[in-house]
C-alpha cells in the first residue's frame, strides 16, 4: 500500500498536473458561476483537449472543473439569486438576502471557506474510506433509496416560509415536473403532447434558470426604481468574514460536510440533495437570534460545506461501481474511461498508482481552489456595482443564450421563460420557489423506487419498515420533521419579542 | 476465419487509398451523437472523428442531441442537406425497440445509409452465486420453484428488459423487473442482493465476473461465449430458447448521401482503426471496435427486429 | 390605480383548479402500463399530486373564508400592466428565437433596457455587443451551434 501511494506522490508532484489542475478549476468556478454554462459543458468542451495531457494531470484537471463548477454555482445564487448549478439552489435561500443586506463579500468568502471545509472532508474521505463506504452503499436498494427520497422530502417543511400548505403545493409542481418525459418504470409518455423534445422530460437547471432569474427579470421591468438604490445597501466596512464567524460556524461546516460526504457516497445521488438536507439540519439547530432565510451566515455554509462534501464523495460510487450522482459527473465517468482508467469494483486494484494519483490531487485541488477563489470573488463580487438597469438586460440574454446550452436545445429557452412567467404569478400569490427544486430533484427518485420496491417485495409494503436502514431513514424523517416544528415555534417566539409588527406587504 | 479477416482488411486498406484519393469534402464534418457526452457510444465517436480529422483535414464536430430514442438527433440530420459530411451515431433500438414501443418517434431503417458500425455486444443473464447458490440456468430454474424472480434491467422499451421478459416468458417462469436506467446500476443491485438476476452486456459485466461476485450464465448469442477466462456461457439457444440479440451502435448518414463518399470516409475510418493511436484510444477506452460495413450492420439490425416484435406482440402488447 | 386581494384565497382557488385540469389530461397523456404494477401505475403520481394541491387549495380556501386568516396584497395597476407586457415581450421572444438567435436575441435585450427606463445610450451599446460576444463565444470556443 504504502508503495502505491509513493508512486502515485511521485507521479502527482509534476509542474504539469499543478498547472493543469489550477486551470481546471479556474474553469470550474467560471463556468459554473455563468447561469446556464455548467461543468458538464465545460468538461465536455475541453475533453478533446484532454487527450493531448497525461492521465494524471488531464483527469486533474477535468476533476478541477468538477470542484470548481460546484463552488461557482454558488457565487451566482449569492449575487443574483439564480443558482448557477442545480447544487446551489439551497445557497441562495440566505446567500442572496446576505447580499441584498450589503454583506455580498462575506456571503461569498462563507461559501468559500465552507465549499473548502466540505471539500477537504469528502476528498480525505474518498482517499481513505472508498472501500468501506462502497460496502456500505452495496446496502442501498430501492426501499433505502424511496426512504432517502422521503427523508429529503420532508426538507420541503423548513423551505416553505410563512404557509407549509403553499410549500407543500410548490413541491408537488416539482415532482408533477419531474414527471414529464418517458417514465422510468413503465417506459411509456408521460405529459409530453406529442412533442418529441419532451420525451427526455423537461431540464431541471432550466426550469431554474426560469424559476429565479427571469421571474426576478420580470420583476425588475415592472418596478424599475427599485433597483437604483434601496434594493441593495451599500456593502460597507463590516462586509468581512471574522475569524469568530468562521469558528462559530465551522461546526455546523463540518457536520454538513459529513452529510453531503455521506449522501454523494450513496449511488445516484447528488450535491442538490445534501445541501437541503443539510440546510434542514443547520436550521432545526438554529440558536435564537440566527434568523434562517433572512441572511443567516450558517445558512449559507452548511449547503455549501454539504454540495462541496458531496462532490468528492460522488467519486466513490463513481469509480468503484461505474454509477454516477449527476450530469457532470455522468461526464467525468466517460473521461475516467477515455483515459484508461476502466471503472468498476477491479479499479482500484487494476489501477493503483494512477488512480492514487488523482486522488491525493483532489485533495490538493480543494486548496488551490481555496486560494483561486480568494482572488476570483473579489472581482465577482463587483457584479453589485454594475447598475441594476444595465445587469437585468445583460442577465436576460446570457439566461438565453445559457439555456440554450443546457442541452443544445430550442425546449430549454422555451421552458426557461414558461416558468419565469409561471413563477412570477406564483410570487404575487405567495407560493415558494425553493419546494420546486426539491419536488424536481427528489420526485423521480421517490417515485421510480417506491413502485420498485414494490416489485421487489411482491407487492407488500412491509418492505419498508423489515430492512433496517430504510427503517432508520423513515424514523429519521418523522423525529425531525417534530424537532423542527419544535425548533420552528421556539425561533419563532423569540423572533417576535424582537420584532413586533407583522406586516405582510413584503417589497418585491 | 482470421485469414479471411486479414485478407479484407487488406483489400479494405488498398481500397481506402484509391477512395481517399478522389473525395475531399468541402465543408466540416459534423457527426451527432444522441448519447450523452461521456457515455461510452460518445467516446467511441470522439475517437472515429479525430481519425476522421486527420484523414481529410476537416474539423469533425461532435454534437451531442440526447432525447427521444435518437428522433432529436435525428430531426437535426433531417433539416440539413443530404451530404456525407452530415453523419449521426445509431444504436439498434431506434429501428428495433422504438418503432414497437414509441411507434410516433420510431425511425425508418430505409432512410439511412450506414457508414460504419461501431461496436456489437452480447447481452447475457448474470446471477450472484454468493447470495442465491444459483450457478447455471438449471439453478435459476429450481431456484425459481419456490422463490420469486425479480431481474434487473431497464424499462420496457429497453433491451435487456425484452430480453428478460422473452427468456422467462418462454421458459413459463414468473418473473418482474425492478428497472433502473442503467446497467451498472442493475448489476450494483444484483451484487448487493436486491434482485436474482440481471440482463446486461458482456463489458459492463466484466470486472464483477473478474472478481467473482457475479456469474453469467445465459448468453443471447449464436454461440457461447467464453470471453471470460475460465468460463463458457451457454447460449439461450442451446437451452431451447430461441433469443439471438445482439446490440450494435453504428454511423449512419442520410440515404440521399452521395454513396461513393460514404464509402470513402468508411474507408477512412477503416485505415484509421489500423494505425497505434486509434489501438491505443480504444484500448484506453475499453473499447472492441467491431466497424462492420453497411450490409452486415443492416442485416443486424433486421434479424434483430424479428425477435423484438415477437416478444413485444406476444408479451407487452395486450 | 390599485387591486386588492387576497392571498390565501386566490392561492387555493388556482390551486384547486390547477389540481383538477391535472385530473383532466392524465388519462390523455399517459398510457397504461405494460407490466404488473402492484397498485401504482405510471399515472398514480401525478394523480396524487392533483389530489394534493386539490386538498391543499381548499385548506387555503377554509383557512381564508371560515378563518380569516389570509393578508391582503395589493397590486398596482401599472406596474402589473408593465410586467404583463414584459412578459408579452417573452413570449414573442420564445416564438422568435428559433429563427435567428442573434437579432432576435439581440432585440430582447434592447427591449428590456427600454422598459426599466434606461436613457444611456452607452448601455444598450453594451448590451448588444454582449450578445455579438455571447454568439461569437458559443459558435467558435464553445461549439454550441446557436439557432
Amino acid at each position: 500500500m504504502s508503495e502505491v501511494i509513493l508512486s502515485a506522490l511521485a507521479q502527482l508532484a509534476t509542474l504539469e498536473n499543478l498547472l493543469f489542475t489550477n486551470i481546471g478549476i479556474f474553469i470550474g468556478i467560471i463556468f459554473g458561476a455563468i447561469p446556464g454554462l455548467n461543468g458538464n459543458l465545460a468538461i465536455t468542451i475541453l475533453l478533446p483537449f484532454t487527450f493531448q495531457l497525461g492521465t494524471v494531470p488531464a483527469l486533474l484537471m477535468l476533476t478541477g472543473i468538477f470542484f470548481g463548477a460546484n463552488f461557482g454555482g454558488s457565487i451566482s445564487a449569492i449575487l443574483i439569486n439564480t443558482p448557477g448549478t442545480n447544487a446551489a439552489a439551497a445557497t441562495l435561500i440566505d446567500g442572496y438576502p446576505m447580499c441584498q443586506k450589503g454583506k455580498p463579500q462575506k456571503a461569498l468568502d462563507t461559501a468559500l471557506v465552507a465549499s473548502t471545509v466540505g471539500g477537504l472532508i469528502s476528498a480525505l474521505c474518498l482517499l481513505f474510506f472508498t472501500p468501506q463506504i462502497s460496502k456500505i452503499a452495496i446496502k442501498f436498494g430501492a426501499p433505502e433509496y424511496f426512504a432517502l427520497a422521503l427523508f429529503g422530502l420532508s426538507v420541503i417543511a423548513s423551505v416553505s416560509g410563512k404557509s407549509l400548505i403553499k410549500g407543500l403545493i410548490s413541491g408537488g409542481l416539482g415532482i408533477l415536473l419531474s414527471t414529464v418525459g418517458i417514465d422510468s418504470i413503465s417506459g411509456l409518455t408521460r405529459f409530453t403532447f406529442g412533442n418529441i423534445r419532451l420525451y427526455n422530460g423537461v431540464k431541471m437547471l432550466a426550469v431554474l434558470l426560469g424559476v429565479y432569474a427571469i421571474a426576478q427579470m420580470i420583476v425588475r421591468v415592472a418596478n424599475p426604481e427599485n433597483g437604483k438604490a434601496s434594493e441593495m445597501q451599500a456593502s460597507g466596512e463590516n462586509d468581512r468574514l471574522t475569524g469568530a464567524e468562521v469558528k462559530q460556524s465551522l461546526w455546523t461546516m463540518i457536520k454538513s460536510a459529513l452529510i453531503g460526504a455521506f449522501i454523494g457516497a450513496v449511488p445516484g445521488t447528488g450535491g442538490a440533495i445534501a445541501s437541503f438536507i443539510a440546510y434542514n439540519e443547520a436550521k432545526r439547530c438554529a440558536k435564537p437570534g440566527e434568523k434562517f432565510g433572512e441572511g443567516e451566515l450558517k445558512g449559507v455554509a452548511a449547503p455549501e460545506a454539504a454540495n462541496n462534501g458531496a462532490t468528492a464523495a460522488t467519486l466513490i460510487p463513481l469509480l468503484t461501481m461505474g454509477i454516477p450522482g449527476d450530469v457532470v459527473a455522468a461526464t467525468l465517468l466517460g473521461a475516467f474511461t477515455m483515459h484508461g482508467l476502466v471503472v468498476g469494483p477491479k479499479l482500484f486494484s487494476n489501477s493503483g498508482p494512477v488512480l492514487y494519483a488523482i486522488l491525493i490531487g483532489c485533495v490538493i485541488s480543494q486548496l488551490f481552489m481555496f486560494f483561486q477563489g480568494k482572488y476570483l470573488l473579489k472581482l465577482f463580487v463587483k457584479i453589485t456595482h454594475i447598475p441594476q438597469q444595465l445587469l437585468t438586460a445583460m442577465l436576460v440574454v446570457i439566461c438565453c443564450a445559457g439555456a440554450f446550452a443546457i442541452g443544445k436545445s430550442e425546449m430549454d429557452i422555451t421552458v426557461m421563460l414558461i416558468f419565469g412567467i409561471v413563477a412570477y404569478l406564483m410570487q404575487k400569490l405567495d407560493f415558494p420557489p425553493v419546494p420546486i427544486v426539491l419536488g424536481m430533484v427528489l420526485g423521480p427518485i421517490a417515485e421510480s423506487n417506491l413502485r420498485n420496491s414494490l416489485v421487489m417485495s411482491g407487492g407488500s409494503w412491509a418492505i419498508f419498515v423489515q430492512r433496517p436502514i430504510c427503517l432508520a431513514f423513515i424514523l429519521l424523517t418523522f423525529v425531525l420533521i417534530w424537532l423542527l416544528k419544535k425548533g420552528d415555534a421556539r425561533q419563532r417566539a423569540a423572533t417576535q419579542k424582537f420584532m413586533k409588527d407583522e406586516s405582510e406587504e413584503t417589497p418585491e | 476465419m482470421k485469414k479471411a479477416v486479414a485478407i479484407l482488411l487488406t483489400l479494405a486498406l488498398l481500397m481506402s487509398a484509391a477512395a481517399l484519393a478522389d473525395y475531399a469534402p468541402a465543408k466540416d464534418m459534423n457527426i451527432r451523437v444522441p448519447f450523452a457526452a461521456g457515455g461510452a457510444v460518445d467516446t467511441q465517436a470522439r475517437i472515429i472523428a479525430q481519425g476522421l480529422q486527420e484523414a481529410f483535414g476537416k474539423t469533425v464536430f461532435i454534437n451531442n442531441l440526447t432525447g427521444a430514442n435518437g428522433a432529436i438527433a435525428a430531426a437535426d440530420l433531417a433539416s440539413v442537406a443530404p451530404d456525407a459530411t452530415e453523419m449521426m451515431a445509431g444504436g439498434i433500438a431506434m429501428f428495433t425497440l422504438t418503432p414497437l414501443f414509441n411507434p410516433s418517434v420510431g425511425l425508418k431503417l430505409e432512410d439511412y445509409q450506414i457508414v460504419t458500425g461501431i461496436n456489437s455486444e452480447d447481452q447475457m443473464l448474470y446471477v450472484n452465486p454468493g447470495l442465491t447458490g444459483i450457478r447455471d440456468w438449471d439453478g435459476l430454474v429450481e431456484y425459481a420453484k419456490d422463490h420469486r424472480i425479480v431481474f434487473g434491467s431497464n424499462t420496457p422499451g429497453g433491451a435487456t428488459h425484452l430480453l428478460a421478459t422473452v427468456l422467462f416468458g418462454e421458459a413459463g417462469i414468473q418473473a418482474e423487473a425492478v428497472t433502473s436506467d442503467g446497467s451498472a446500476k442493475d448489476l450494483l443491485a444484483l451484487a448487493g442482493g436486491n434482485v436474482v438476476c440481471a440482463v446486461a452486456s458482456t463489458s459492463v459485466g466484466a470486472q464483477y465476473v473478474e472478481e467473482g461476485t457475479l456469474l453469467p450464465i445465459v448468453v443471447m448469442s449464436e454461440e457461447p461465449y467464453t470471453g471470460f477466462e475460465g468460463i463458457e456461457v451457454p447460449t439461450a439457444q442451446s437451452l431451447g430458447y430461441d433469443i439471438v440479440f445482439k446490440t450494435c451502435n453504428f454511423i449512419m448518414t442520410s440515404k440521399d448521401a452521395d454513396p461513393a463518399e460514404v464509402e470513402a470516409i468508411y474507408q477512412a475510418i477503416l485505415a484509421y482503426s489500423e494505425t497505434d493511436a486509434f489501438k491505443t484510444a480504444a484500448a484506453n477506452a475499453n473499447w472492441v471496435p467491431v466497424l462492420a460495413d453497411g450490409a452486415t450492420v443492416k442485416a443486424n439490425i433486421e434479424a434483430a427486429r424479428a425477435l423484438c416484435e415477437y416478444g413485444f406482440n406476444t408479451y407487452y402488447a395486450q | 390605480m390599485k387591486l386588492h386581494y387576497r392571498s390565501n384565497l386566490l392561492a387555493g382557488i388556482v390551486s384547486v383548479l390547477g389540481g383538477i385540469a391535472c385530473l383532466l389530461i392524465i388519462p390523455a397523456q399517459i398510457g397504461k402500463d405494460y407490466a404488473v404494477t402492484y397498485g401504482i401505475t405510471s399515472k398514480t403520481i401525478p394523480q396524487a399530486v392533483a389530489i394534493l394541491w386539490i386538498v391543499c387549495g381548499l385548506v387555503l380556501i377554509v383557512q381564508s373564508l371560515v378563518f380569516h386568516k389570509d393578508t391582503v396584497k395589493t397590486l398596482e395597476v401599472g406596474k402589473e400592466l408593465k410586467a404583463l407586457l414584459y412578459m408579452a415581450v417573452l413570449v414573442v421572444y420564445m416564438l422568435t428565437f428559433r429563427h435567428g438567435f442573434l437579432i432576435s436575441t439581440i432585440l430582447l435585450g434592447l427591449i428590456t433596457l427600454a422598459l426599466t427606463g434606461c436613457k444611456k445610450p452607452l448601455y444598450y451599446g453594451i448590451v448588444a455587443l454582449t450578445v455579438v460576444l455571447l454568439w461569437l463565444a458559443f459558435t467558435y470556443v464553445l461549439h454550441v451551434r446557436l439557432p
